[in-house]
């Protein structure tokens, strides 16, 4: 029986073409709208594609806030966030779910995975969201389970994984739509070094091979060694 | 597994959610049909009235209380890239065949207990009926609406 797609978009939200893969316009973000916990006042910067760039600082210095900004995640106070030449700020909120499935590939800190789904359905739950057949879902879910090793693993329930392996399961789901650009937010945080492995083996081949551009917010030396550049936040002294 | 499914998995609507989903439609029919059938066209307004609120209440709560319960599921599936419709289209071809069932059953049962207490002056049987059902579908629209609506903006 031909299966009925509930998700079909009905108008495609795809990037434009721009010189760079992400942008900050004097971003401001305060979580008060006194304008206390100022995270911060005027942020500027760009990232050109197929760029690596590690960001280093210490707890609390605004690296996740980063993160959930470039994604759409977190809107900004003020000022403009640009991802593959559109301004995503403009962007209303099923505007941008699209957007962000089809382009940027999240991997959260706090693991933000479905433990009632197995490992195949948490990695191709994306899939479903961009519309996509049965048989493309399979394609491509099968193609990155095998990449990140998961493939005996994929009828496992998520929740019944450990922190590491719930890392790849999140790095696979960010990889399964191929999207042009990576955010990842501390990945190799609480991996043992076998899995860690694994995650800096995909992130150089898909920066190296893919050109992908890659955002990482780290402490983990390795990672920041890996990367083409390196961006140190200050941590706001109130 | 289809789409809606795995949406439904997501946010733990089993089947006991979908009995209560049928439940409250089929508990507020039987009172729309019996309004109808014992006051004529009048009865039906108000039955018809009482079928689509209380419907709509009855859907828009549980439909909160999903999406409460499952927030950090919530969270996931909008990092996954979901929409607030394809949400709403998901839960609704889960929740809307429960509810119009419930419905039939509430309809059909409140026609019983009518013409069993014997003062039936609804005229167009069917049509009551019928109109019942699909105010109560209208209404587990309108709920499923509001409730997905109401929790998934930030």
């Amino acid at each position: 029986m031909e299966e009925v797609n509930l998700f079909r978009q009905t108008r495609s939200i795809g990037p434009a073409k721009s010189r760079f893969a992400l942008e900050f316009r004097h971003v401001r973000k305060a979580y008060s709208q006194t304008g206390e916990n100022e995270v911060y006042s005027d942020l500027a910067f760009q990232l050109a594609h197929g760029t690596f760039v590690a960001a280093v600082g210490p707890i609390g210095s605004g690296k996740t806030t980063m993160v959930n900004l470039m994604s759409g995640l977190e809107r900004p106070s003020a000022g403009s966030v640009i991802v593959e030449g559109k301004d995503i700020t403009q962007l209303r909120e099923d505007e941008l779910a699209t957007f962000r499935a089809s382009n940027i590939g999240i991997v959260p800190q706090v693991q933000n995975l479905i433990g009632e789904l197995t490992v195949r359905e948490n990695v191709g739950l994306p899939l479903h969201f961009l519309g996509k057949g049965k048989k493309e879902r399979v394609e491509l879910t099968q193609r990155v389970l095998e990449r990140t090793g998961l493939q005996e693993d994929e009828s496992r329930l998520v929740g019944t994984m450990s922190v590491g392996e719930k890392q790849l399961v999140s790095m696979a789901r960010a990889l399964v739509c191929d999207p042009p650009i990576l955010l990842l937010d501390e990945p190799t945080e609480a991996l043992d070094p076998l899995i860690a492995d694994v995650v800096l083996g995909i992130l150089r081949g898909d920066n190296i091979s893919a050109g992908k551009t890659i955002f990482v917010t780290t402490h983990d030396r390795r990672v920041v060694d890996l990367a083409k550049r390196t961006m140190r936040i200050k941590k706001k002294i109130p | 597994m289809d789409s809606y499914q795995i949406v439904m998995k997501s946010l733990r609507v089993g089947r006991t959610t979908l009995t209560l989903a049928g439940c409250i439609p089929a508990l507020v029919a039987i009172n729309g049909v019996i309004l109808a059938q014992l006051l004529g066209s009048e009865g039906l307004a108000v039955g018809l009235c009482l079928v689509f609120v209380c419907a709509t209440l009855g859907t828009y709560v549980i439909l909160v209380d999903i999406m409460s319960r499952s927030a950090q599921n919530l969270s996931a599936l909008r990092i996954a890239g979901a929409r607030q419709a394809s949400l709403i289209s998901a839960l609704l071809v889960g929740i809307l065949g429960f509810g119009v069932a419930g419905a039939a059953i509430g309809t059909f049962t409140g026609v019983v207990l009518a013409w069993g207490v014997g003062r039936v002056v609804g005229a167009t049987l069917l049509s009551d009926v019928l109109l019942v059902i699909a105010a109560s579908a209208g209404a587990i629209t309108a709920g499923t609406y509001v409730g997905v609506g109401a929790t998934w903006k930030r």
